[in-house]
């Protein structure tokens, strides 16, 4: 799985590299039958979005796809592009003449995977050996389509598509199968057809213009967090029943919140005055709600209350039992993760002595200096103290979150045991959102060094206003007397809490939680913090399509754990650079 | 190095100016050795002019950039084409003000002042160059405030008040923006006038790896230029470290190529080994093999 992350990325990579543009997200990438990068190859598809119009191709791909067998033409069209983006690459990278050899000579080899189409691996072959200087030995029809194929480095994208087409009018029973239906005899080069067809393709494009829209909405609300939802219509629709005034409002969602998620840590006039520091700006109309997670007795005849209480019970046995299967190696990665930090704090932070011919003078040694001329009869102290440190763990709780729960609450615990084993005080807590609460669960304080296994209570639930539970976080370490204060955060970088609805009183103003403003507010919050002087941190949970966005809100302070096996030493290399910098 | 500059196309009259100062600020003989001869030139006629400009005003410079902007070899060249000799500090968490001014010490029985580097160079006239700056704490470079502002004194406790010499000037390097780098503060930064580096062009990169070696086939110039703009453009878009990202690293792989080594194990030594990670050297390996083929000899290379 891994692994073929680790590849998909790498073929990004090439892609990128060749095109010149990073914001790229291909359609194409190529891989061996051994799911290796073909680096060739990868660099062809960059470089066609960098020679051609790629939107154009795009389309024209997108066309070639109402045809049941689309991957045959679309090869066919690749083999096509090689020939003109080779020529037109060879000027800037000399080194395609040795890559595009080496890759011709395994073709020839069979060395790379055959083509399941006989038509399409011998005009592959044939095209190859004509790139090394051999005679294609083809003939008829076959050297024909060659011909045809191998596009002139003169051409532009329009005449490539043009001739592209004609090639298939030609030579292809393109798109047969739709009209055979229709017509039970059809010849091959009725040109009607492709007029036809031809239409269709323009709409196609139209409809290519919906699927982006399409794109976005599902981008948009993209949190699993489909049963929060229905909640809260349900609410919605009672609410003006109940007809609670504003002030009371408050109190009886609060009370709500407390049912589901635990009492609270804090009075209800701290969490007010709270309130009243944090939730402004993009957060107007939230509350906040800090909690340890434990059931409030209150509501213990509560269906509803106990079945999430039990639901609750039964994701730390799940998540105790995943870190069981593997505790060996999650035993290891703590290991790991303990040496790092404290070889750091050793290698940066002791200070020492050094004898010196200038500080503070030694007086037991002063006759050296008499009698054997040794100017060296002072000391001076290294001071490497940076002041202590304090590491606030803060755990994404969204439901989106939700197929990996049992991981991130074992990567939460070993952040946290590591840290606690090298004597730095650690504070961990979760955040979600539901209604319009950011719910806070605290599970150990930093002097609580035997509190780490509460990590396991971690549950997924709602969506996540990490703008909020950031500066919220910021605001309590804030409070504590460390000097250096590390803020990690275990985030998948998709702010979205859609359903927060500020209740004017008038009437309700959705104001979205998602997307561009999602990112952009915490983007934002993380910038302010490391204004006052903290590290902020992130360890990337997510899936890759979201790295942009990591990138966007923590710059280059967030690890991308490829593979769980190395989460120690890439999540060490990030603590180590912090350390080394505080 | 005035013939470099105006090769460079830096205007005439700034010029002059640079001639009319080496004459009239004298040197004591016993510091003409440290007058820089630099290795590698700086190319880049906006900053040269940016640079030579607010010296001539006797203002102090601080060269922000990111890795390879070229930040040292342009505070040695300026030191070069002034004619000044040149006192590098480098900056570290334990520097303090006695590192840098000086303190009292003990000589053949003895106490004597044993003078810093900054105290030198602000006696002998000489350009200072505080390399990263930003790694200091702030309150050990503090001393520095009166030494650098109008006021352009030392004062040292228990010893003496000295003027810092006219032809004095002091050129600040930091590279910011990494992970958790100190903010210079306010105070320190007030007192420098501030040229942000732009990263090497490919045109001025070209130029640096043909003086550097003149025997350079025309197409690989091309290349290895374009090898190190592709991997700072990967970098710039946080897929890569910056430890590969190296100007150094390439123009010593060139180095061991031109002693016989094959390019991509000359590569491998100067720039994909130089990051840690396997993932990572995996893709900095990319980008070379899509610049440099697979065992490429030294006559390929070169043009002798």
């Amino acid at each position: 799985m891994n692994r073929i992350r680790e590849g998909n990325k790498r073929a990004l990579n090439i892609i990128w590299n060749a095109s010149n543009d990073y914001s790229l997200d291909p359609e194409f990438k190529v891989f061996d039958e051994n799911g290796e990068v073909d680096l060739y190859w990868n660099y062809i598809i960059g470089a066609a979005h960098r020679f051609y119009d790629y939107a154009l191709l795009e389309k024209f791909f997108n066309y070639l796809k109402i045809d049941r067998d689309h991957e045959f033409y679309e090869k066919l069209f690749w083999l096509g592009l090689e020939n003109c983006i080779f020529n037109k690459g060879k000027e800037e990278r000399p080194v395609l003449y040795n890559l595009r050899r080496n890759y011709g000579e395994k073709v020839l080899r069979g060395e790379i995977e055959a083509f399941e189409n006989s038509l399409l691996e011998e005009l592959r072959k044939a095209h190859f050996k004509r790139a090394l200087g051999i005679d294609p030995e083809v003939t008829g029809n076959l050297l024909n389509i060659l011909n045809d194929l191998e596009f002139d480095s003169s051409l532009n994208t329009e005449e490539i598509i043009n001739i592209m087409e004609g090639i298939l009018k030609k030579y292809f029973r393109f798109n047969y199968g739709q009209y055979e239906r229709n017509e039970v005899k059809e010849s091959k080069d009725t040109s009607q057809k492709h007029h036809q067809k031809q239409v269709e393709y323009w709409e196609k494009k139209l409809s290519d213009d919906e699927m982006t829209a399409m794109k976005t909405l599902y981008l948009d609300s993209a949190e699993t967090a489909r049963d929060v939802y229905l909640e809260r219509e349900n609410e919605k629709i009672k609410k003006p029943l109940k007809k609670v005034s504003l002030l009371n409002k408050g109190d009886s969602e609060r009370l709500y919140i407390r049912k589901y998620y635990g009492s609270s840590i804090f009075s209800r006039d701290k969490t007010l005055v709270l309130e009243g520091i944090l939730c402004k700006d993009n957060h107007k109309n939230c509350y906040l709600h800090f909690t340890r997670g434990e059931f409030d007795k209150e509501f213990e005849n509560d269906v509803n209350a106990v079945y999430y209480n039990n639901a609750s019970l039964k994701q730390r046995e799940r998540n105790l039992n995943h870190f069981k299967e593997n505790y060996i190696s999650y035993q290891n990665s703590i290991l790991k993760l303990t040496n790092r930090i404290r070889n750091t704090m050793l290698a940066y932070f002791e200070p020492y002595w050094v004898k010196s011919n200038f500080g503070r003078l030694n007086i037991e040694t002063v006759w050296r200096n008499v009698y054997i001329n040794d100017n060296e009869i002072f000391n001076r102290l290294f001071n490497n103290d940076k002041g202590n440190i304090s590491v606030d763990i803060l755990l994404d709780a969204s439901a989106s979150q939700q197929e990996r729960q049992e991981i991130i609450a074992a990567q939460g615990y070993i952040i946290a045991e590591s840290f606690t084993r090298c004597g730095i005080p650690v504070r961990v807590y979760s955040f979600s959102s539901l209604r319009n609460f950011t719910v806070i669960t605290l599970y150990r304080d930093y002097e609580e060094v035997d509190k780490n296994m509460e990590i396991f209570n971690y549950k997924t639930t709602g969506c996540n206003r990490d703008g909020l539970a950031i500066r919220t976080s910021l605001h309590l370490m804030e409070d504590t007397d460390y000097d250096n204060k590390i803020l990690v955060i275990l985030s998948d970088c998709k702010p979205n809490d859609a359903q927060c609805t500020p209740d004017t009183g008038i009437k309700q103003e959705q104001t979205k939680y998602a997307g561009a403003i999602g990112i952009i507010d915490t983007a934002k919050e993380v910038k302010k913090g490391i204004q006052k002087g903290n590290s902020i941190l992130c360890v990337f949970t997510g899936e890759d399509e979201d790295i942009t966005t990591a990138k966007k809100i923590y710059g280059h302070s967030f690890a991308r754990i490829h593979n769980p096996d190395r989460f120690a030493q890439v999540v060490g290399v990030l603590m180590q650079n912090q350390l080394k910098n505080l | 190095m005035l013939d470099f500059l105006r090769g460079e196309g830096i205007k005439d009259s700034l010029i002059s100016d640079i001639i009319s100062f080496r004459n009239y600020y004298k040197l004591e003989p016993i510091y003409e050795y440290r007058i820089p001869v630099p290795k590698y030139n700086y190319y880049g006629k906006e900053v040269w002019e940016q640079a030579i400009t607010a010296l001539l005003c006797g203002e102090n410079l601080l060269l922000v950039g990111s890795k390879a902007t070229g930040k040292n070899v342009l505070a040695e060249n300026l030191a070069a084409v002034f004619g000044r000799p040149k006192w590098d500090i480098s900056f570290h968490v334990n520097t303090d003000s006695t590192s840098l001014i000086g303190t009292d010490t003990f000589e053949n029985g003895q106490v004597v002042f044993r003078e810093g580097p900054i105290y030198q160079c602000a006696k002998w006239g000489g350009f200072g160059v505080l390399d990263e700056i930003n790694m200091a704490k702030n309150d050990a470079v503090a001393v520095l405030h009166a030494t650098l502002d109008y006021r352009r004194i030392i004062d040292v406790p228990g010893y003496d008040k000295i003027t810092i010499d006219e032809a004095s000037r002091f050129i600040g390097t930091m590279n910011y923006g990494y992970a958790g780098t100190r903010e210079l503060n306010e105070a320190l930064t007030s007192r420098f006038m501030v040229i942000n580096m732009p990263n090497i062009t490919t045109e001025n990169l070209k130029k640096l790896l043909l003086k550097e070696f003149p025997n350079l086939k025309e197409e690989y110039v091309e290349q290895f230029a374009g090898l190190f703009k592709d991997l700072q453009l990967k970098s710039e878009n946080s897929e890569i470290s910056t430890k590969s990202v190296d100007l150094r690293g390439l123009l010593a792989s060139i180095h061991l190529m031109n002693k016989g080594l094959t390019g991509d194990k000359a590569l491998s030594m100067g720039i994909t080994n130089k990051s840690f990670d396997d993932f990572e050297r995996t893709l900095v390996e990319d980008v070379i093999r899509l610049r440099i083929p697979d065992n490429l000899e030294r006559s390929e290379i070169f043009k002798d």
